[in-house]
């Protein structure tokens, strides 16, 4: 299955994986110190499973790229990982970007699941259920900042701009990437940028909506 | 699926204990399906709970340890598969009681 037909299909394996392991990273590092025990103790939990995630795909890309995926050894991310992730260094940066790229990364395997590529091994269902628990977690905290007192909303809002930014870019390539749209493994009608924005956008003026 | 060839391979993984919870992996339902390569070979379809299980290599070795053990085996090939994940719904009935035994909703 080797052959440059998957190169944007392994570099959008890795972008994940990256992101998923790094997530896990900073989820033990700040979750540890979180602010209440059942913070901690969850993102502990999330980050077993976000390690969990990385290793699929990094399995996944492996077997994209004709690699024997069984003798896989990760030490450290390929070097795709979003900035905002890998700088976050507290509590509100690292659930803004949880969330925010937990949710594209849904947009995107749902996409693919949707697109039913033809030979294309798409062992994600388990990782979509899980996924789902975190994306919960993280857009009730997400909630929480946002309405929280003092500088905490401007500066939550601030990491969750950031950490939207880059997502989105990685979204918008994705999106419009030629060789994933001539696989069909993207479709042209995926909407992933437009439905992102619109998550995003949901979240943010989520008390206009409450008082409607 | 059990065949008349696999049924003794099921049977020798209901030995094999999940690490967390005193309950074999297949009453676990994390076996899908064993099928017998060849003279020496067995080749097991699995699942986990997570996809962040932390016991993954342990059980796959106690898995192979076991198996190796049953006359002529001299390899055990194991496929971790996600499809169908892994929900409640594949512990057997017996696999549902140990665990309101021990105070898990199942």
């Amino acid at each position: 299955m080797a052959n440059k037909k998957n190169d944007s299909l392994i570099v959008l394996a890795e972008t994940i994986a990256d992101n998923k392991f790094i997530t896990g990273d900073r989820l033990v590092e700040i979750g540890i110190s979180g602010p209440t025990l059942e913070a901690s103790l969850s993102s502990i939990a999330m980050a077993q499973a976000e390690l969990g995630h990385a290793r699929l795909m990094y399995k996944w890309s492996n077997e994209l790229q004709g690699l024997n995926a069984s003798k896989m050894e990760v030490k450290e991310q390929t070097g795709k990982a979003f900035p905002a992730l890998v700088n976050a260094s507290n509590w509100l940066s690292l659930i803004a970007g949880l969330y925010a790229n937990n949710q594209a990364v849904d947009l995107v395997i749902k996409a693919i699941l949707k697109a039913e590529p033809p030979n294309l091994p798409t062992p994600f269902n388990k990782m979509i259920r899980e996924q789902q628990e975190h994306l919960l977690y993280a857009k009730s905290w997400c909630k929480q900042l946002l309405r929280d007192r003092g500088a905490v909303p401007r500066v939550f809002k601030q990491h969750l701009e950031k950490a939207v930014a880059e997502v989105e870019q990685w979204l918008v390539k994705v999106e419009k990437d030629p060789q994933l749209q001539s696989e069909a493994i993207i479709l042209n009608n995926s909407n992933l940028v437009k439905t992102f924005k619109s998550e995003i956008e949901q979240l943010t003026n989520f008390e206009e909506v409450q008082h409607v | 699926m059990k065949t008349m060839e696999t049924e003794k391979y099921w049977e020798a993984l209901t030995e094999v204990m999940d690490p967390e919870f005193p309950i074999s992996v297949v009453d676990m339902g994390l076996i899908y399906d064993i099928t017998k390569i060849g003279d020496d070979t067995i080749a097991v379809k699995m699942t986990y709970t997570s996809t962040g299980c932390g016991c993954m290599q342990w059980i796959e070795n106690d898995i192979r340890e076991r198996l190796l053990k049953e006359e002529g085996i001299r390899d055990v090939e194991i496929h971790v598969v996600w499809d169908p994940p892994w929900t409640v719904s594949n512990l057997s009935e017996k696999g549902k009681l140990k665990l309101k035994t021990w105070g898990v909703s199942s």
